[in-house]
Parts: C-alpha cells; structure tokens; sequence
C-alpha cells in the first residue's frame, strides 16, 4: 500500500494510530499557513480538525477519489476552509449573516470545496493559451500587461480573448453533471 | 448549450457594464426569460470569485434540502467518533508542547540573563577605557555605512564598478572613476564626494581628504553634516586627537547631526 492509500484508508476507518502520523506528518504546514494568515493556532487546529472530518465525509459519503497526494488534498482543503473564515468574518461585519449551527457550517463548507474543486479541474481542460492569459488575469495583471505579453493588437482584442476563454469555462463547467446535478436540486 | 455570436457579443458587453440604459433592460427582460441564458451568465460572473485569490468568495449551487440532509451527515455517531479522536490527538499534542516550552523558557532565561550580565561587563570596560586616537580610528571607522549605488544606466554602471573597487580597497582606482564622475556631473553629489574623501584618507591625502570634508560641509546638501563625521575620522587617523575633538564638539552640538551618539561616546572615550 502506497503511503496516500495508507492515510486515505486509515481516515476512511478513522484508526487512531493514522489520525496521529497525519497530524504529526501535516499538521505543521497548516499551521504556518494559518498563522501566516491573520489566525491564531486554535484556529489552524479548528481548520485541520474541520478539513480532517470534510475529507472523511467524502470518502465515505460521496465518492471521493483522491487524485493527488493526501497531503495535497488536505492542505488545499484546509487552505479554503480558512479562506472561507476569514471572508466569513469580513463579510459579517457589512452583512446580516444567519447563524448557522456547526454541522450546517460544515455541509456548506464542504460543497464549496466540492463546486471549488470541480472549477479548479475544468479550467484545466482549457487550452494552453486560455489557461495562461486567465491565470495573469485572475492573479490582478491589468489587461494592458496582458496586451504586451500576448502581442496583442489592442486592450480591445485582449478583451475579446479573455471573454473567449471565459466563455468556454463557463460551458465546461456548465455542462459537467455535477455541476448540473447541483444546480437543479 | 451554446449561443449565437451576437448572444456571446451582448453578454460581454452586459458584464463589461458598456450597455446603455435602454440595451440594459431589453437584456435584462432577455435573461428572465431565458433561463440558460440566465444561467450561464450567473456561473459567468462566479469565475472570478473562485479563481482570484484576493477575491474568493465560492458559492454552492445547492438547495436547502442538500444542505440539512449533509448537516445530518455530519452528526452521525461515527463522524462524532472521529472528531473526538482528533481533538484528543491535538488536545495531547498541545500539553506536550506546553511542558517542552515552559522547560525551554526556563533555560532561555537563564542564558539570557548571562548573556545580559556579560554584554554589561564588555560595555563598562569599553565604556570607561579611554583610547587613543588610532584605536578610535580602528574602532569607528565603518565605510559599509557609506551609501550604495544603484546599477541601472551606463553611468551609474561606472559608479557601481568604482564602489566594488572600493570595497576591494583598490582606494586609487576607485578615486579615479569618482574624481572623473565628479568633474563631469553637472550637480554636487555629497555622497561621491564622501568616497572621494574617504578614498583621499585611505590613501593617506590628508590634505585632499580634508578639503573634500571642507567642501561637503559648505556645500548645503542634505549630507553635509556628516562632513564632521568624516573630518574627525580623517584626524584620527593622522593620531590627531585634539582636532578630532574639536570637530566631534562642533558636531555634537546639533543632535540631528550625523552620528550624534557616536560622536559623544567617543568624545569621553578620547584621551
């Protein structure tokens, strides 16, 4: 048994001795992330704590298929888990937010990490090109670095690719199942 | 699902907001009645939320339904099973570091408490030795703190090469190339003239060196206070403790001056 396969099973049967060498092997690496990012280290163990059960749910429940490693897996769980906190508590300060009990928190955190998920794998179907200029775009270049990069023609033209490529994201997603199967409960 | 290219041509404009009123509404009346329309521009507007990373904000499609029926998942006995296993994982983890740092901090005190009593003794015996001029040439000479150049164009290019000369000690070759520079720049620039005059001490010019320090001091720059600091050095390195002094005095008369602490400290060091 692989090392992944060793910690996917050990947490899918919630053995003891494995949840220990998983906290032991990754519980560092969330902590210098939470701690990075404006929390506390009850923070970062709520998060690993939350990520830990969203994973078993998965696995149990609902068909989970870890693609890359197990450590990739949590820690990209636990990265949005702490992303989704901290725009929880920004949010609350403008918006009127219904409490929600702790298990209903973590229903919607998990199909957030879910429809995450599924966009993360169709932006990777889409061409090299579109991948590269939606990348800049999304990380906050402005569109007349884009120009300059692509040789485009104009911001004009730039434009019009990036909401090419846009379109065709919003298909991908729009057409996978999932998505759909989601959308029209 | 696909649209039309005048579909796909007015979507852009409608999320680019280069609609005018009356286009605005007809899209909007559009997007009522046409769900799929609707749809793709609603999972549209969602792809910057999830993709940009200052602005994530990812929202599920799900329905309520979905939601209380996974909340339910969440409070099985078995999912309690787990969580209670690690927080007592953590719980454990956490008291052990606890002891291991309340033990570390017990030594750190210890060392630092050493180390303080340590560095006092150094700084009393510094402080109360008094030096002559060579050593306080030795002591306080410190050409790091001279200003570096930026390497961006050919002529700053040469003024970089001329401060690697100089930090390789090559005191003649550097002072050249800042002497050239000086001549023909159109500007005072105090902080060339400080390697020229420090390049002048190190090669023993007293004379040269004291009239650049002079030069800088007249010139009414935003450094020309340091020119004490560096004719004091200058001095000192002659072993000429009685006109250090006398310029360490004039410096220290102004707190805002360059090396102010400095210069006092040395000032009652200097025999």
């Amino acid at each position: 048994m692989s090392n992944d396969a060793y910690f996917i099973e050990g947490l899918r049967s919630g053995k003891e001795t494995v949840l220990q060498e998983i906290y032991d092997q990754f519980f560092s690496k969330v902590k210098t992330f939470v701690l990075q990012n404006k929390g506390t280290i009850t923070d970062a163990e709520d998060v690993f704590h939350n990520a830990l059960i969203q994973l078993y749910i998965r696995l149990k429940n609902r068909q989970l298929v870890i693609k890359s490693s197990f450590e990739a897996y949590l820690f990209t769980t636990c990265k949005n888990l702490w992303r989704r906190e901290l725009n929880k508590k920004r949010v609350t300060k403008s918006n009127v937010v219904e409490l929600e009990d702790k298990e209903t928190e973590n229903a919607y955190a998990l199909l957030e990490q879910e429809q995450w998920e599924l966009y993360i794998e169709k932006f990777q179907l889409l061409s090299e090109n579109c991948r590269k200029v939606l990348t800049l775009l999304f990380g906050g270049t402005s569109y007349e670095e884009i120009v300059e990069t692509f040789s485009y023609a104009s911001k004009v033209v730039a434009r019009q690719r990036v909401f090419k490529c846009k379109a065709k994201l919003t298909k991908l997603i729009k057409e996978d199942t999932k998505f759909s199967k989601i959308k029209k409960l | 699902m696909s649209f039309d290219d005048q579909t796909y041509s007015r979507i852009a404009s409608y999320l680019n907001n280069e609609m005018n009123e009356a286009e605005k509404a007809a899209f909007e009346v559009q997007l009522e009645n046409d769900a799929e329309l609707a749809s793709f521009v609603d999972t549209f507007s969602t792809l910057e939320g999830v993709y940009n990373e200052d602005k994530w904000t990812v929202k599920s499609n799900a329905t309520i339904a979905e939601v209380k029926a996974l909340a339910n998942a969440f409070r099985a006995d078995d999912v309690a099973d787990v969580s209670k296993k690690i927080r007592a994982i953590q719980q454990h983890t956490t008291n052990q570091e606890t002891t291991s740092r309340s033990r570390k901090s017990y030594f750190y005190y210890i060392s630092s408490a050493v180390a303080i009593a340590a560095v006092c003794t150094l700084f009393y015996f510094s402080f109360m030795q008094s030096i002559t001029a060579d050593d306080a040439f030795e002591q306080y000479h410190d050409w790091a703190s001279l200003p570096s150049f930026q390497t961006k164009s050919d002529t700053n290019n040469n003024l970089a090469k001329a401060s690697t000369l100089f930090q390789e000690e090559k005191y003649q070759e550097a002072l050249s190339i800042f002497t050239t520079y000086a001549q023909e720049s159109a500007t005072y620039n105090p902080q060339i003239q400080l390697y020229i005059g420090v390049s002048h001490m190190e090669l023993e010019n007293y004379q040269e060196a004291l009239q650049t320090f002079n030069q800088l001091q007249n010139s009414n720059t935003v450094d020309d206070h340091k020119a004490y600091w560096y004719t004091a050095l200058t001095y000192l390195k002659q072993n000429d403790a009685e006109n250090a002094k006398k310029v360490l005095k004039t410096l220290v008369e102004n707190p805002s001056n360059y090396n102010y602490e400095k210069a006092k400290e040395l000032l009652k060091k200097l025999k």
